[in-house]
């Protein structure tokens, strides 16, 4: 975890422009993510320091860092792993503009931003739960098959949800290659904790935070709102 | 000839003023011969170090001089070692005591994101400069003074620039100290650079004939008065302590 902390998602913006809009994929605890999926910066408004690696990445099972090939072209920011991603491994990853050396280069502009996991497992957990004009709402961590509902409790009683819809426009420009987070609402409910129980016995659990489920969503894919 | 018969006749045929008076910043105008320079930075900010191979030619008037430095420099992911700019100078005795020259640096390697002092010496870059030395003075103390206009280009990353003008001033003065030893000081006065102020005193000795051992200390007046282009704070936080051992004829 604590390496987790040092993480830190970083974009950039000029002291003259406004704070930068950076959109990461996967979103922060998706799971389910693709072998082949290349993680995915848009909107950086960053420019480097020559020597920096750009984007650093950790298997949190398997332990070390994953060698791949980082680029930025016009904001958008790719890694792709020389090797598909291992199957069923949690991950760890942040942006690495370069830190200004005293005798060498200088003027990388860095922002805190909460630290970024994603995992190739298909655990599915509920990432944030909003309570906002649509009523509850559950962030899950992957998509669900078609019609399949899942198992969501409010405050310990059975909570009746709906896909919702148009979640998404919070990033137009979201690569093909990685799955949307899914949202199920249920309208004119209300309440504190949000459960998610899957069919192998596992649960979480989170508390619901009143606001809109744009914010939280933004928030989960690194957005500057 | 092989190198070692060529070092061999280098240090037994030395005339008096194969070894010129020199500074970091002022070109020696004497003999032929090579010569290997250490810089190295002190101070919390250190872990700079730049070595540097030069091999000099003297045809009557004309100096030829080429020169290769490389350096280990720190970086986010720990030190790393590139060759930085190699140049190229001809100087022409346009009279005995005025001296012209030409100075082109080529970019050496696209990876070598560090600056000692001189901005066109590691730094991916290349330019070119034209130089005016004078040197008067008797044959126990010499005054030699530099003039320096120069366009060049970087890598264009903070503390550099894409394109910038060099213009600058040096003087030296070099007191000898009986028959081996002798004295430097230079003060060095630069417009674009990233060390805009120096001021240097070195000790030198001939230890054969012709084979002269140069060590000496850098003080980068402008970067501890908060002069440089680079984001630091005003304040004596380095110096760079420098060596050279040079063979000429």
């Amino acid at each position: 975890m604590s390496r987790l902390l040092l993480l830190a998602l970083v974009g950039c913006a000029s002291d003259d422009a406004p704070p930068a809009e950076a959109f990461a994929f996967p979103a922060n605890g998706q799971t389910g993510v693709a072998s082949t999926a290349a993680l995915t910066v848009v909107g950086l408004q960053a420019e480097p320091l020559p020597g920096a690696d750009l984007a650093r990445v950790v298997d949190l099972d398997a332990g070390g860092h994953i060698a791949g090939t980082a680029t930025l072209d016009s904001g958008t920011l790719r890694f792709v792993p020389d090797a598909p991603w291992p199957a069923g491994h949690r991950f760890a990853w942040s942006l690495d503009p370069g830190v200004d050396l005293p005798h060498g280069p200088q003027g990388g502009v860095q922002f805190d931003s909460p630290a970024r996991s994603f995992s190739t497992n298909d655990d599915l957990t509920v990432l944030a739960a909003t309570r906002d004009a649509r009523g509850v709402c559950a962030i899950l961590s992957r998509e669900l098959p078609t019609a399949t509902e899942p198992a969501l409790y409010l405050d310990g009683a059975r909570m009746v949800a709906e896909r919702a819809e148009g979640w998404d426009i919070i990033s137009p420009r979201r690569p093909t290659d990685i799955a949307p987070l899914q949202v199920w609402c249920a309208p004119g409910l209300d309440g504190q904790w949000l459960r998610l129980r899957t069919e192998d016995g596992s649960s979480s659990l989170v508390e619901i935070s009143y606001g809109a489920l744009e914010d939280a969503l933004t928030a989960l894919y690194g957005g500057r709102p | 000839m092989s190198p070692l018969l060529l070092l061999a006749a280098l240090a037994t045929a030395a005339p008096d003023d194969a070894q010129a008076p020199q500074s970091p910043r002022i070109d020696p105008i004497g003999g032929s011969g090579v010569q290997v320079d250490y810089a190295g930075l002190v101070g919390p900010d250190g872990g700079l170090a730049v070595w540097t191979a030069t091999a000099r030619l003297r045809l009557e008037r004309v100096h030829l001089q080429v020169a290769v430095p490389s350096a280990r420099f720190p970086t986010a992911r720990g030190a790393d070692g590139a060759l930085g700019n190699p140049s190229f100078a001809a100087y022409y005795e346009v009279r005995p005591e005025h001296t012209l020259g030409l100075r082109v640096s080529t970019r050496g390697s696209a990876e070598t994101w560090a600056w000692l002092n001189e901005p066109d010496e590691l730094w991916p870059g290349q330019g070119i400069d034209l130089l005016w030395q004078t040197h008067w003075g008797s044959e126990q103390t010499q005054f030699v003074f530099q003039g320096q206009l120069g366009a060049h280009s970087s890598a264009d990353y903070a503390p550099f620039r894409d394109s910038w003008v060099r213009l600058g001033v040096s003087g030296l003065v070099d007191h000898q100290l009986g028959s081996r030893f002798g004295l430097t000081g230079s003060l060095d006065l630069q417009y674009w650079d990233t060390s805009p102020i120096e001021l240097t005193a070195a000790a030198r000795a001939d230890l054969i004939p012709g084979l002269r051992l140069r060590v000496g200390a850098l003080l980068p007046l402008g970067t501890w008065a908060g002069l440089t282009p680079a984001q630091r704070d005003a304040g004596v936080r380095e110096l760079t302590l420098f060596g050279s051992l040079g063979l000429a004829r």
